[in-house]
């Protein structure tokens, strides 16, 4: 009796899991925004910003931006935003010469994933 | 990092952590429930269930190596040398919890070896295998949630510590049957084991349902989910072989237990007992990739 009485209490709990609103889903690390924003040309950008969909792990950001055409490494740390810590930055030394630069980027979401990706952008003669 | 090289990660990981919760299980609440009481033997079942423990403990130890080569090759930058980005991992919190969960195996095998003589390593050993039955937790989906963080470790931690009273505590069964009957031939141990089993097992099961309610709950956005993500996917193809699992528990259940004590009874009991440890690896196999996946 016992036994069929937990197990009934188990399917009600997990029906009223069910219909229940959840909370909000467990978020994935990931990019949600740069600027410059990917597939963009602009004007030399003092800067690169990337925000995340949350805060990665300490110590787990790096952040790339290479010349496309000569593979030339412009930059290499990232630095965390000091009011949104899902707000990576690197500052680019001197004036981008125009051209098609690759942004590439790596982080560790709070559930362990590794995720990597790249995207690019292009400095205008102008 | 290959889909394969995931689940063997996954799957050696779990298996020890299954196998030294089933020990744990074996010792405190498996064979005190043991309806014949022979000091003897039961000295011998506890030295046995510790050695069980060891193998598990040593599972754990290769499995976490293997996570961190896996993690260290998802994570390296191709410009910068291995021992650098090693360094680097093991200073950000996951290989801080990383560290932690190998000094914890290593202790953990210890102190079984310690409980295969002296009763004092049991008391030990406990605490850390429970302890280590948080690192998928602390290391996974639950760590990221946005709300009720504790709520969601502690549901995966009871999680882990449910599946390996259920799938580690049949694995002690059929060890210490088999290793007593390596021993000294003798009539077979299930008569007593496996009701003592029976009761650990539907426990295990209701926690089971619960916390993965629970954290299907959390991690999913909506049902449709369950059809339209890889996650989703994996979680009702987990679901699907849980049930074929249980029909085995239900048939031991209802159908062999009662035949316990005669020969074909206990024959048919290890040949069933022995196939439902095999399904529950493709449950083991299936969790190590859905914790691998994102949930959205």
């Amino acid at each position: 009796m016992k036994k069929q009485l937990c197990a009934a209490l188990s399917v009600v709990l997990m029906l009223v899991l069910t219909a229940a609103t959840p909370p909000s889903p467990v978020p994935h690390f990931g990019l949600s925004t740069s600027s410059p924003e990917a597939g963009s040309t602009v004007e030399a950008p003092g800067e690169v910003r990337l925000t995340f969909t949350e805060e990665p792990q300490e110590g787990t950001v790096q952040i790339r931006v290479v010349e496309a055409a000569d593979a030339d490494v412009h930059v290499m740390d990232a630095a965390q935003d000091t009011e949104n810590p899902a707000v990576f930055y690197v500052e680019l030394h001197g004036t981008l010469p125009p051209a098609t630069y690759t942004v590439s980027w790596r982080g560790m979401g709070a559930d362990g994933h590794v995720v990597r990706d790249t995207f690019e952008f292009t400095v205008s003669a102008e | 990092m290959s889909v394969a090289f995931s689940g063997i990660t996954g799957w050696v990981l779990f298996g020890g952590l299954t196998l030294v919760t089933g020990s744990i299980a074996a010792r405190w609440l498996i064979l005190p429930r043991r309806s014949s009481r022979e000091p003897e033997l039961d000295a011998r079942l506890t030295r046995e269930a510790a050695r069980l423990g060891v193998i598990g403990a040593v599972a754990i130890l290769v499995g976490l190596l293997l996570f961190f080569g896996r993690q260290l090759v998802e994570f390296r930058d191709p410009f910068s040398p291995w021992s650098a980005e090693a360094a680097l991992l093991l200073g950000t919190p996951w290989g801080r919890t990383w560290l932690r969960a190998i000094i914890g195996a290593a202790l953990l095998t210890f102190a079984f070896v310690m409980a295969r003589r002296v009763p004092a390593g049991w008391v030990f050993a406990t605490p850390l295998a429970l302890a280590l039955g948080a690192f998928p937790a602390f290391t996974g989906h639950a760590a990221a949630a946005d709300q009720y963080t504790p709520v969601f470790l502690l549901a995966d931690t009871m999680h882990v510590w449910a599946a390996g009273a259920w799938v580690g505590g049949l694995a002690a069964v059929l060890w210490l049957e088999l290793s007593e009957g390596r021993e000294a031939p003798r009539l077979s141990l299930l008569a007593t084991l496996v009701p003592a089993f029976s009761s650990v097992a539907m426990v295990s099961v209701a926690v089971l349902v619960l916390t993965g309610a629970l954290a299907s709950w959390g991690h999913l956005a909506s049902l449709t989910t369950l059809f339209s993500t890889t996650w989703g996917r994996l979680l009702l193809a987990k679901l699907g072989v849980v049930l074929v699992v249980l029909g085995f528990g239900a048939r031991n259940f209802r159908i062999l237990t009662p035949r316990l004590g005669t020969d074909s009874g206990d024959r048919a009991m290890r040949r069933s007992a022995i196939a439902e440890l095999a399904v529950m690896q493709v449950i083991l196999i299936v969790t190590a990739l859905l914790v691998r996946t994102s949930p959205m």
